[in-house]
C-alpha cells in the first residue's frame, strides 16, 4: 500500500516535469492551448449564464444559485481536464480501439496505476480549475456562504464522486471497443460529451420522472445540478444519499465490464498490427 | 460536375468509416441535447416569464432548426484537419481547385446526418410543432437566408484556415476556440433576443449574426427580413474576396508535421 502510494507520487511527478517542459520549452503553443481550453470549458456554461441572467432564475434557481452551479460545473471540468484528458485516459475506447493497450501491458506498473497518473498535467490543464476556484468564490460572496472546512470538505468529496461518475459512464461504454474496436474507438467521446455539455443545466423544472431518469441512467444532473443544490442546501426530491449510490454503482459496473473486457482483448487481442488492421 | 458529385458521394459514405455506433452515438447525443433544451425553454414557459419575441411554439423551433442545421450554421471543411494530418497534400495532387474539392467534401458529409437526424427530426418537427405552417409563411425567403448563410459559413472556414496555416503546429487549439466561440456568438445555442445586457444589438451586426441567427429568425417569423438579408449579402461580399486572397497567400507558407 505504501510501495503503491509512492510509486503513485512518483508516476505524479514524472507527469508533472513533462508538462512543465512543454511550458518552458514550447511557452507560446502550451499558452494558446490553455487559452482554448478555457474558451471551450467556458462556452459550455456560457449560455446556461447568460440564460440564468437574463431570466433571473431557472427551473427553480435563482442566477447566482446557477452561478454557483456552473463554478462547480467548471471546477469538475478543470478537474478532469488536469488528472484524465492527456494521453486519452478518460477517453479509454480510443486507446482500446487503437490497439494502444498494449503498449501499457507492457509497462512494469498495473494499469489502474498508469491510468490514474498518465493524464496529470497541472500546468497545462490547471486553467479551467482555477476559473472554476474563481466562481465558486464569486457565487459563495454573492449568496453570503461562509463556507467552512466542513464545507469545502463536501465540496470536494462530491467533486471526486462527480468525477467517477464521468470517468465510469466513459468506461462503461468504452467498453464496446474491446469487441469492435473500430466502431468503438470514438465511443468515449460522444459518452463523456453527453455529460459535458449539458452539464451546467439546472433541472428542477423538468418533470419529475425525467429528473430521475437524468440523474441515474444518464447521470448529467449528477455532474453539477444535483451536488451544487446539496451544497447550498436545498431540498430535492431525492435522498442526499443518491449522488453516494450513483457514484457507486456506475463504478461497479465499470469495473467489472472493463475487467469482462480486458480478458477478451487478452485472448483475441488487437487487429491494429495485423495486416488488414484498421490503423496499420 | 460528375467529379464533384463523385466528390460529393465519397465524403458521405466516408463518414461510416468509424463504424455505425460512432455515427449514431453523436445522434443520440444531439437528441438528448435539444431535447434537454427544449424542456428548459419549457420550463421558462412554465414559470411564466416574458420569451421576448417569441411564443414557445416558434422557441421550439428555433432551437429544433438550429439542431437540425448545425453542420450548414457553422460550417467547418475539412481544411483544418487536412493541415494536421498532413493530407492537405492529397488535395493538391488532384486535378481540381482545392477551396472547390474541400467546399464538395464538406457537402458530402452532411448527407448521413440529414438522412439519419436532420430528416427524421424535421418529420416530427411538421407533426408536432406546426413547422409546415412556418414553412408555408417564411420557406423561401428562409432558403433564400440559408443559402447565404451557408456560403458565408465557407468564406469564414478559408479564412480560419488561412489563419491556421499561419499558426503552423496549433491547429487543434485554433480550432476548439473557434468552434466555440462560432456556436456561441452566431445565436445557434441561445437566441440573441435572450442575452442580457443588451449584447444583442452587438452580435447581431456581427458577421457571426449572419450565420445562425439570421435564417432561424426569418423561419420564425421574427426579424425584418429586408435587413437581415442586405446584411448576410454585404457580408459575403466583404468576407468571400478576403477568404480567397487570404488563403492563396497562406499557401505558400504551408507546413504539416502529419501524424
Amino acid at each position: 500500500m505504501v510501495a503503491n502510494m509512492k510509486r503513485i507520487f512518483a508516476l505524479y511527478g514524472i507527469s508533472a516535469k513533462l508538462d512543465l517542459l512543454w511550458f518552458l520549452r514550447d511557452t507560446k503553443n502550451c499558452v494558446l492551448n490553455i487559452m482554448a481550453d478555457l474558451v471551450s470549458s467556458l462556452s459550455t456554461i456560457l449560455a446556461m449564464f447568460l440564460l440564468s441572467q437574463r431570466f433571473d432564475s431557472i427551473g427553480g434557481m435563482s442566477s447566482d444559485h446557477i452561478l454557483f452551479m456552473l463554478g462547480f460545473a467548471c471546477l469538475l471540468d478543470g478537474l478532469n481536464l488536469m488528472f484524465f484528458t492527456m494521453n486519452n485516459v478518460g477517453y479509454i475506447s480510443r486507446i482500446i480501439g487503437r490497439g494502444q493497450l498494449d503498449h501499457k501491458l507492457i509497462q512494469p506498473n498495473p494499469i489502474w496505476m498508469q491510468l490514474l497518473t498518465d493524464g496529470f498535467i497541472p500546468f497545462s490543464g490547471s486553467s479551467t480549475f482555477l476559473c472554476g476556484i474563481g466562481l465558486i468564490a464569486f457565487s459563495s460572496i454573492k449568496l453570503n456562504l461562509n463556507l467552512n472546512i466542513l464545507d469545502i470538505g463536501f465540496l470536494i468529496f462530491y467533486l471526486i464522486c462527480s468525477v467517477i461518475i464521468i470517468f465510469s459512464f466513459s468506461y462503461i461504454f468504452s467498453c464496446i471497443a474491446f469487441y469492435a474496436p473500430v466502431a468503438g474507438e470514438e465511443v468515449s467521446t460522444a459518452a463523456v460529451g453527453l455529460l459535458d455539455n449539458l452539464k451546467g443545466f439546472p433541472l428542477g423544472g423538468i418533470p419529475y420522472q425525467l429528473q430521475i431518469i437524468f440523474t441515474t441512467i444518464l447521470p448529467i444532473g449528477m455532474t453539477a445540478w444535483y451536488p451544487a443544490n446539496l451544497l447550498l442546501g436545498n431540498k430535492l426530491n431525492f435522498t442526499n444519499y443518491l449522488l453516494i449510490i450513483v457514484t457507486l454503482s456506475l463504478l461497479l459496473i465499470a469495473t467489472i465490464l472493463f475487467r469482462k473486457g480486458l480478458k477478451h482483448y487478452a485472448t483475441k487481442g488487437s487487429i491494429r498490427y495485423a495486416d488488414r488492421g484498421h490503423r496499420r | 460536375m460528375l467529379t464533384y458529385i463523385k466528390t460529393i458521394s465519397l465524403s458521405a459514405t466516408k463518414a461510416f468509416d468509424g463504424g455505425l455506433l460512432y455515427i449514431f452515438g453523436n445522434y443520440f447525443l444531439k437528441l438528448v441535447q435539444l431535447f434537454v433544451f427544449l424542456l428548459i425553454w419549457n420550463s421558462l414557459h412554465n414559470q411564466g416569464v416574458d420569451l421576448g419575441i417569441f411564443t414557445i411554439e416558434q422557441l421550439f423551433l428555433y432551437s429544433i432548426l438550429a439542431s437540425i442545421l448545425s453542420e450548414q450554421l457553422n460550417i467547418v471543411t475539412p481544411a483544418t484537419t487536412a493541415f494536421w494530418e498532413g493530407s492537405i497534400i492529397s488535395r493538391y495532387l488532384k486535378p481540381l481547385p482545392v477551396l472547390v474539392q474541400l467546399s464538395a467534401e464538406t457537402v458530402g458529409s452532411w448527407i448521413p446526418k440529414t438522412v439519419f437526424f436532420s430528416i427524421p427530426v424535421l418529420l416530427i418537427s411538421i407533426r408536432y410543432f406546426n413547422l409546415s405552417k412556418y414553412l408555408a409563411s417564411h420557406g423561401i425567403m428562409f432558403l433564400l437566408s440559408l443559402s447565404l448563410s451557408i456560403s458565408l459559413g465557407f468564406a469564414f472556414d478559408y479564412i480560419f484556415a488561412a489563419f491556421v496555416i499561419r499558426l503552423r503546429n496549433a491547429h487543434y487549439t485554433a480550432y476548439s476556440i473557434r468552434v466555440a466561440l462560432v456556436t456561441f456568438l452566431s445565436g445557434a445555442v441561445i437566441p440573441f433576443d435572450f442575452m442580457p445586457y443588451s449584447l444583442a444589438k452587438v452580435l447581431e451586426v456581427l458577421p457571426f449574426g449572419s450565420l445562425a441567427s439570421a435564417p432561424l429568425l426569418i423561419l420564425t417569423g421574427n426579424g425584418n427580413v429586408a435587413s437581415i438579408i442586405s446584411l448576410q449579402v454585404f457580408w459575403n461580399i466583404v468576407l468571400w474576396p478576403m477568404a480567397v486572397t487570404l488563403f492563396s497567400k497562406s499557401q505558400e507558407r504551408m507546413v504539416s508535421y502529419g501524424g
